[in-house]
């Protein structure tokens, strides 16, 4: 027996323990995009019914809308951003803490990049709002949305070059150009309340749905075969 | 003196180690790379009968390398497998000498 032929059963196994450790690691993103669109569909819920019977948006949940002028995002950026921060800190914890059947999350190198890219936009968005300096200004979708499709379209990009999956790039390049086309939606809609509604809960079921359905069509473990 | 490289004969007995049977290198690379892992998705990860996996940890744990905690999620069994520092001490000096022995087996493998 040669010798590469002696190691042939190792060289194996470590390629089911690669082909795992893929699998495993598109599972911890995919359970984050399903947060996040739960986080965005409970967010938008929250400002709309706010806006709509309180006259207040506690949550400034995503154009920087509010119907307080005294609480718009140029009035008061630190409350604006910290209230944010609240819905960040499931996606955060879920990056960093999350167990499931495969463990302590372990990050490689394509998904911090995609969380720093994530976090970069997040901070540019509301940058961008704060200086915009405007209440319930119709840009600002157009501002979320681009920035959601950029995001999504470099995430297809990296992960790609990790998993070699089509699917998966075709399917984030979908989600990110459906944000782009709701934010220009959103922006011609008349009513601030009802734009924040569609874009929050459309974005969020489709975050949520897709990231359910990736899991079963190509993210699930590999079977014993 | 001449220090001549070592045969690949020399190299490949010094692999015999618990570590080198593959299930066992499997188990240990799984574990390095995901600090705690249920025995299912081990069993499911590898591909291995529940029994031909028990029989690997059991030597493993024999060994130091892993430990085991036995516990109950909703009313059903479940075991954590977790990687002590002897077994990655133990995975990362087998990891040196496979790649030497792939390195003289093909020169090219960096």
């Amino acid at each position: 027996m040669s010798s590469i032929e002696r190691l042939q059963p190792h060289i194996d196994i470590l390629e089911r323990v690669e082909k795992y450790q893929h699998k495993a690691e598109f599972n911890r993103f995919l359970l984050i995009l399903t947060i996040a669109g739960f986080v965005a569909i409970i967010g938008g819920w929250i400002s709309y019914i706010f806006n709509r019977f309180v006259g207040v948006d506690p949550t400034f949940f995503i154009f920087g809308a509010t119907g307080d002028p005294n609480l718009a995002p140029d009035k008061e950026p630190i409350l604006f951003l910290s209230v944010w921060l609240v819905y960040l800190v499931p996606i955060l914890s879920a990056m960093t803490f999350s167990t499931g059947s495969t463990g302590i999350i372990n990050w490689n190198k394509a998904y911090k990049r995609i969380g720093i890219l994530a976090f970069f936009l997040f901070l540019l968005a509301h940058v961008i709002i704060v200086l915009m300096g405007v209440t319930n200004s119709k840009l600002i979708p157009i501002v979320w949305g681009t920035l959601v499709c950029v995001g999504f379209i470099v995430s297809s990009r990296l992960l790609f070059l990790e998993t070699n999956n089509s699917k998966v790039r075709t399917g984030l390049i979908v989600i990110g150009v459906i944000a782009l086309i709701l934010g220009l939606l959103v922006a011609i809609i008349v009513s601030v309340e009802l734009a924040q509604l569609l874009f929050c809960s459309i974005l969020g079921v489709i975050l949520s749905f897709s990231g359910i359905i990736s899991y079963y069509t190509v993210g699930r473990l590999p079977s014993k075969n | 003196m001449n220090h001549s490289p070592p045969s690949l004969e020399s190299l490949l007995e010094d692999l015999s180690s618990p570590v080198h049977e593959p299930v066992r290198l499997g188990v240990l690379m799984l574990l390095h790379l995901n600090p705690v892992l249920a025995f299912s998705t081990i069993q499911k990860a590898l591909g291995v009968t529940s029994g031909n996996l028990n029989t690997h940890l059991a030597k493993l744990e024999d060994e130091g390398f892993i430990s085991k905690e036995k516990g109950f999620v909703d009313l059903r069994p479940r075991t954590l497998v977790f990687i002590t520092d002897n077994g990655r001490t133990a995975l990362v000096g087998y990891s040196g000498l496979l790649k030497q022995v792939l390195i003289t087996i093909n020169p090219s493998v960096t």
